[in-house]
């Protein structure tokens, strides 16, 4: 239901709080001194099937930059790609755009 | 502890009898802490074995699914999946179980290689991703244990595992251990991430 009127909220000026519940939520990942910069690069080709440069790029973000957007969408997809990244073992939460 | 190396029917390490050993039982108390026994035998482990691991510290997984664990390294293995507060807690007694679970599962599959007999540990097609987790895992309740909250006390940590002496008897022993631990764990997964790599690039000539 989200996701079917995501296209016509959109068009709502961002400042309403009608559209809250519509602006699109990201997973994001952060630095730690734990997780080989290899493994990452790994998860993020394995888990969200990016190419190598893509992953390498993302992993570069979150070690320099101590946090990357990995991936953008509906509230549901987001808690699965944030549960995931933390059975990979790398530290992940969800936020609404606007919100962080 | 050697390299990872391509086998028939995957990727595989030789080990120390000791090394093994010892992996084995940080896999199976990494279970533990997360609240399943995967080893049903007590191992016959010796004394200073029993030492290190008794300095882990580990203690039973909790029922709470709402609040965070308050053991570090349990929290760093389950931690909340937003900044907010309420989100966070909402969140954790939808999944928590869940992810619990997949770890301990992960961490079984390995424990049960350790366990098996054999001079080298093989890491099966098909079942890196298993392997690179719960290692990760293991390494992340390590992490906690000798504090390594930044790059710098990971080099600490990388440090003191190298200039490690034998002889003296002291309280920085079982931390000694851990750090020699820690260190060759790492240099462990790294070594399998690379063999990975080396057969992807192999296939794809």
């Amino acid at each position: 239901m989200l996701t079917a009127s995501l296209p016509v909220e959109a068009e709502r000026p961002a400042g309403d709080p009608a559209v809250a519940a519509d602006r699109p939520w990201r997973t994001v990942v952060w630095d730690d001194p734990v997780n080989l910069m290899s493994y990452v690069t790994y998860v993020f080709q394995a888990y969200f099937g990016y190419d190598e440069p893509t992953a390498h790029r993302l992993m570069m973000t979150v070690h320099t930059e101590g946090r990357a957007v990995v991936s953008t969408g509906p509230r549901e997809k987001m808690e699965t790609d944030v549960q995931a990244m933390h059975s990979y073992g790398l530290w992940a939460t969800l936020e609404q755009e606007g919100n962080e | 502890m050697h390299a990872f190396v391509p086998v028939r029917n995957g990727l595989a390490s030789k080990l120390e009898e000791v090394e093994r050993r010892i992996i084995a039982r940080l896999v199976a108390d990494t279970a533990e802490l997360l609240g399943t026994r995967i080893d049903e035998e007590p191992g016959a482990a010796p004394a200073d074995e029993d030492e290190l691991l008794a300095a882990l510290d580990f203690d039973p997984a909790d029922d709470v699914v709402t609040a965070a664990p308050t053991d570090a390294a349990l929290a760093r293995l389950l931690p909340p999946m937003s900044q907010d507060e309420d989100l966070a807690a909402e969140l954790r007694a939808l999944t928590e179980d869940s992810v619990r679970a997949g770890k301990v599962e992960r961490l079984a599959t390995v424990w049960r290689e350790l366990s098996a007999a054999g001079e080298s540990v093989t890491v099966r097609e098909g079942t890196e991703g298993q392997w690179l987790s719960a290692l990760t895992d293991v390494r992340l309740v390590l992490a906690a244990r000798l504090g390594i909250d930044d790059e710098a006390d990971a080099e600490r940590v990388y440090q003191r595992a190298q200039s490690r002496t034998g002889g003296q008897q002291s309280e920085d022993d079982v931390d000694d251990a851990m750090a020699t631990m820690y260190a060759a764990l790492t240099w462990w997964q790294e070594s399998l991430l690379q063999a990975m790599t080396r057969r992807g690039r192999g296939r794809g000539r």
